[in-house]
């Protein structure tokens, strides 16, 4: 065997073992060292490897494919010889040779150079599939990591949490160094995230179509800069910057990343970073309609839950909501009221007042207002106002009401009713009352002058005497119209013997039968009450009976005062006096008189103003104790007594403590 | 002044008041007074009154209670409401033919006692007619003070007033001249309680 045949045969064991070229060229040498040779290296644009020689020196130029070589080098003689496949050249392989080569050997190193270019060829071949493979594994792993990080993005709940989420991607699996996100706002793009390579100066807000930013959010489309020394509006924050991507995040703003070599970004990074950006997009957008729909819950949640006013649903059968409101409204908690028929919850009286959608009649959005009342289970009572419309919830006809309480309103109307009642009261007497003893006093002076009789200027003294007291009286109703604030523990008896003594009562008695109760009241305004109470009894207590009263009073008139008309009669005769009777009832007082009492078909008038059947009485008395009862919030009425005789008045509505 | 020898009745619960119209017009009539309606139904049945001044409100009969009696018995009487309550249209149900508001000075008192009794010697229909242009009068003067509305009433009574004027108007060949002119010489006008 010759050396060539054992070269050959290294060689091809050497080429069958290599796992890559450069294990190949090394292997190949080391071969060929041992089939003889002092030393071997193979050459392509360089020494590629070498062995038993330390730094050979090729020739400038290698043999041609189809021949083998001999030739003087600086370390020596040397054989060259080609590594080609074909056409295609791998390289040269040389080694140390005493002779020059014999023409039968030289197919045989052809062979060995074609075995090696070959293996290198497949070797180059596996090589780069491998690398190819390895790329592609790159890029799976970054589309792995970009959707983790979309899933990530989705559990954000702020806008700022998902643009530093795209940065760290942008740096992290993209590798972008330098790059940030602007939002459009205002006509202008505005930095919201920047990558840690970014100096934060460099990051400027811009109008949103001035450079390649404003270009790629105005064309919603990517763009890549190679070199933005070239591009003319380019406008890069930094002067050390050469290369951009910018990738619009759509109807958001864009994303820009920067390097400082050219042509930094490939249409893979591009690719990428749209990606990613989509990702952001979608996110963004889902969190603003996640964030319209919550806030509009809200609102809504809002305005029923803090509504001044109760808001119910409810059909015939029940209702299906009520509000918190409404449940303070109701005097019931929420679980009750939906277990609760409507009717329970208003008053019987109003039930036909409620809007019903079983009838048919009712069409969806037909609407209503009306008042109802209210009732709780405690028995209280609330004045509202129903304003309704038939709505479809959950698939069927129902009634949305929403509830007003204006049971103070009521109230304020009330005193407002009452408090014109007594303006025109006091219009009444200005207008009606005074017009007579006015007429007297003017129709007097005219005679007094004319006839100088002493009678007319008496009369007309009288007649001012009467408008005095009537005035005196107007202001005292004025007074007593007002509403009694706070109330005190006032005995009755207390008052009423307080009352007794103001009140001229020479020849009458007083019985007070209250022992030690007390009422809740004005003690004030509690005392003038009975005193108008008194002085009722004592002015029309005579002994007469009822039907000579009338006529009996009337000529008395004349001859006496009219302060004291009855009094005197009554003193004039001690068997005359009238005795009054003060009692408890379960929930007020009485006082009643053994006098002759008022007819029956008069018991609902005598408190009215200016009822009178003395002639000279100004009809007040009766009229302020009537006040005096309802701004108490009492009641008083005249009720008939068991004999033929005797007045009775009797308070109630009071809270009356023992 | 003599007496002319007619009646005239004066209600009002304040006697004072009777007592002051009694000497203003004792002069020249027969004057009875009565404080309660009661007492003027009485006096009514009793003497030939020819005039009653009658106060509105009262305790017991009231004045429209008395005037309702008067017209339903036909007492052959005029009746002027003299009243310190102001006139509403509910007036035009009452059968007054003049109405006073208080306080009254003793010229009104005097000629509408006046005229009611030149008014007694017209037929009914005339005296129908006076009446109710009395309420008219007062009405729109109310009316025109702010104090009340005028509604259907008004109207209707408008109506009749008109209805009134063309039936008198049918006779006015049974009228002489001078009677007509007369009969119309003093129409309600200012003097019925605008104040």
């Amino acid at each position: 065997m010759t050396h060539e045949r054992r070269l050959l045969s290294n060689v091809r064991r050497a080429a069958h073992r290599a796992e890559s070229v450069v294990d190949l060229h090394d292997g190949v040498c080391r071969a060929v060292v041992d089939s003889g040779p002092d030393y071997a290296y193979v050459y392509a644009s360089g020494v590629e490897a070498a062995a038993g020689i330390e730094d050979p020196a090729p020739p400038e130029t290698p043999p041609d494919a189809e021949c083998v070589e001999t030739v003087d080098a600086d370390a020596g003689r040397e054989r060259h010889v080609p590594l080609s496949d074909g056409d295609d050249r791998h390289g040269t392989l040389a080694f140390a040779a005493a002779d020059a080569v014999d023409p039968a050997d030289t197919d045989t190193l052809l062979a060995a150079g074609s075995t090696v270019a070959l293996a290198a060829g497949k070797l180059a071949n596996e090589a780069a599939n491998r690398d190819l493979d390895s790329e592609l594994e790159v890029e799976r792993r970054q589309f792995r990591k970009l959707h983790s990080i979309a899933a990530q993005m989705v559990g954000c709940e702020e806008e700022q949490s998902i643009y530093h989420l795209a940065i760290d991607a942008a740096e992290n699996i993209l590798e972008f160094d330098i790059c940030g996100i602007d939002v459009a706002r205002d006509g202008h793009l505005v930095p919201v995230a920047l990558s840690t390579g970014l100096d934060s100066e460099d990051s400027i807000r811009r109008p949103d179509d001035a450079g390649v930013a404003g270009q790629t959010y105005q064309n919603n489309k990517r763009v890549i800069v190679d070199d933005v020394t070239a591009v003319d509006d380019a406008e890069p924050a930094n002067e050390a910057y050469r290369s951009v991507l910018s990738v619009p995040i759509q109807d958001v703003g864009v994303f820009q990343a920067a390097a400082e070599r050219e042509a930094a970004f490939s249409e893979r990074d591009a690719e990428l970073a749209e990606l990613l950006m989509s990702h952001v997009g979608e996110t963004l957008s889902r969190l603003w309609s996640d964030q319209a729909l919550r806030e509009s819950e809200e609102k809504y949640r809002t305005v029923i839950e803090q509504s001044h006013d109760a808001v119910t649903i409810h059909r015939d059968d029940g209702y299906d909501f009520v509000n918190p409101r409404g449940t303070e409204l109701f005097g019931r908690d929420e679980a009750t009221i939906l277990e609760t028929d409507v009717r329970d919850v208003v008053h019987p009286d109003d039930h036909e007042k409620l809007t019903t959608v079983t009838d048919g009649a009712a069409e969806v959005g037909d609407q209503e207002t009306f008042e109802a009342r209210v009732q709780r289970p405690d028995g209280g009572v609330r004045h509202c106002e129903f304003s309704t419309t038939i709505i479809t919830y959950q698939g069927e006809p129902a009634v949305l009401a929403s509830i007003r309480d204006i049971t103070e309103r009521k109230e304020r109307e009330r005193e407002l009713e009452r408090q014109n009642e007594r303006l025109d009261q006091f219009a009444g007497v200005v207008s009606h009352d005074l017009r007579s003893p006015l007429n007297v006093a003017a129709g007097s002076l005219d005679l007094a002058r004319e006839t100088g009789d002493p009678e007319h200027f008496d009369r007309a003294a009288d007649a001012l005497d009467r408008m005095n007291s009537l005035v005196e009286d107007v202001l005292a109703l004025a007074r007593q119209g007002q509403l009694v604030d706070e109330t005190e523990s006032v005995s009755l008896a207390d008052a009423a013997s307080d009352a007794w003594n103001s009140v001229d009562t020479p020849a009458a008695t007083i019985n007070c039968e209250v022992d030690d109760a007390c009422v809740a009241a004005d003690h004030g305004r509690l005392l003038e009450l009975f005193e108008n109470l008194f002085r009722n009894a004592v002015e029309h207590g005579s002994t007469h009976n009822r039907t000579a009263q009338q006529s009996d009073d009337a000529v008395e008139h004349g001859s006496t005062s009219p302060d004291s008309g009855a009094q005197q009669d009554a003193s004039g005769d001690g068997s005359d006096g009238v005795t009054v009777t003060v009692a408890t009832l379960p929930d007020g007082f009485a006082v009643e008189d053994d006098g002759p009492g008022i007819p029956e078909d008069s018991l609902d008038d005598v408190f009215e103003r200016g009822f009178t059947s003395t002639a000279d009485g100004t009809g007040f008395g009766l009229a302020i104790v009537r006040e005096i009862a309802e701004a108490h919030d009492w009641r008083v009425d005249a009720v008939p007594t068991d004999g033929d005789r005797g007045a009775r008045f009797e308070v109630t509505g009071a809270r009356v403590l023992d | 002044m003599t007496n002319t020898g007619a009646e005239v009745l004066v209600v009002d619960d304040d006697e004072a008041l009777t007592d002051v119209y009694a000497a203003w017009l004792d002069d020249e009539y027969d004057v009875v007074t009565a404080t309660t309606g009661s007492v003027a139904l009485d006096t009514l049945d009793t003497d030939d009154v020819d005039v009653v001044l009658l106060d509105r409100r009262m305790p017991g009969l009231s004045g429209e209670d008395v005037l309702e009696r008067i017209r339903h018995a036909e007492y052959e009487c005029r009746v002027a409401m003299v009243t310190g309550v102001r006139p509403n249209t509910d007036v035009v149900e009452l059968g007054f033919d003049e109405y006073l508001l208080k306080p009254v000075d003793r010229d009104d008192l005097t000629s509408t006692v006046e005229t009611l009794l030149d008014r007694s010697k017209y037929d009914d229909k005339l005296q129908e007619l006076y009446s109710l242009m009395s309420k008219r009068a007062l009405l729109e003067s109310e009316a025109e003070d702010g104090s009340i509305q005028l509604d259907t009433s008004y109207e209707d009574l408008v109506d009749r007033i008109e209805d009134l004027r063309s039936q008198i108007n049918d006779t006015v060949t049974d009228f002489g001249h001078d009677d007509f002119r007369v009969a119309f010489r003093d129409l309600p006008n200012g003097q019925t309680g605008s104040d």
